[in-house]
């Protein structure tokens, strides 16, 4: 036999191979493992996107920006205990706006805007991974 | 890598997996749809695992080795261009892993002299059909993961000396002493077992 017929032999016998009988469970393993990662991966960008967006509160804190919120929010009340106080002097129906509108106070104000920009972070980090 | 991101959902049924090609399978897989490349583990998983097998890797970590093979083969997907088989190039990224594995435990010596131990079996079982497997068997370690490289995993000689960080002129004599063994216990019962058969190399 000469050397290149035996060596094309050769590379026929290493393509001839055995199908294992576990081949399916190889495969969903192999899925399995690919379907974990992927997971990882996730967690790891929300995980990220969270902190980023703690990151970003802590900057927005940071700049003064909550003390002009409160502030905001204080007017706010006064504004509307304002109003309420001239509609309940005016002896109308919605007397009771002054009361009600006013459930929270600054701090209130900017833990909700930080949560959102919690939210909007974990928005930003799916749509990244849509894409 | 570039985060695949088709879901599950928008991947094709099982059956309809089943009747496409490599090609189209890698184009989905490229696209994040894990499932089609499940697919692809599945067609060619036994081939990757055999492979290993034969380079001289232990069931368990060729199993091993082979689902590491396919994943680094997701990862970079995007590399594969369709030029040659899928199979070919997952069995060429397992080859490099157990490479790697190996070289942290075996070295690559020079060949020096005739190997004489092996050269006496090999005349008396010639009458005997061994299959490919039982004939690797009778190779050196470094033989069989030479021989392997080269006529299972398709790499060059260069390739192959590249993967083992050992001298060209290494990996040829590996290559040659394999072939010339594997050719005497592979012959075809009462084949003439000619000096310049015997002695054929690479």
């Amino acid at each position: 036999m000469s050397d290149q017929s035996f060596e094309a032999r050769l590379q026929r016998m290493f393509s001839d191979h055995p199908h294992y009988p576990d081949a399916p469970l190889f495969a969903a393993e192999v899925e399995g493992r690919l379907s974990r990662g992927w997971a990882l991966r996730r967690l790891l960008i929300g995980a990220a996107g969270a902190v980023g967006g703690v990151i970003a509160v802590a900057q927005i804190a940071g700049g003064g920006v909550w003390t002009r919120i409160g502030a905001a929010g204080q007017l706010f009340q006064q504004t509307v205990g304002a109003v309420s106080s001239t509609t309940a002097n005016l002896q109308t129906p919605m007397g009771g706006v002054g009361q009600l509108a006013l459930p929270f106070g600054g701090e209130t104000l900017w833990i909700v805007a930080g949560l959102a920009v919690l939210a909007g972070a974990l928005l930003f980090s799916r749509s990244i991974q849509e894409l | 890598m570039a985060a695949p991101a088709t879901s599950e959902t928008r991947s094709p049924a099982g059956a309809q997996l089943g009747a496409m090609h490599d090609l189209e399978l890698t184009a989905l897989a490229a696209a994040g749809d894990r499932r089609a490349f499940g697919e692809l583990a599945r067609r060619h998983g036994s081939a990757v695992r055999a492979l290993l097998r034969r380079m001289g890797a232990a069931p368990s970590l060729a199993d091993d080795l082979a689902q590491d093979a396919f994943l680094a083969a997701f990862e970079s997907i995007a590399e594969f261009r369709g030029e040659g088989a899928f199979v070919g190039w997952v069995k060429r990224i397992a080859a490099r892993l157990y490479i790697k594995r190996w070289r942290k435990r075996a070295e690559l010596e020079p060949v020096e002299g005739e190997d004489t131990a092996d050269a006496s079996d090999g005349e008396g079982d010639a009458a005997l059909r061994i299959d490919l497997d039982g004939a690797l068997a009778a190779l050196t370690e470094a033989e069989r993961v030479c021989v392997s490289l080269c006529y299972g995993a398709g790499l060059s000689h260069a390739e192959a000396a590249a993967a083992l960080k050992a001298p060209l002129g290494t990996v040829k004599s590996h290559v040659k002493r394999g072939l010339d063994k594997l050719k005497r216990r592979l012959a075809a019962p009462g084949a003439p077992q000619t000096e310049t058969g015997r002695r054929a190399g690479v």
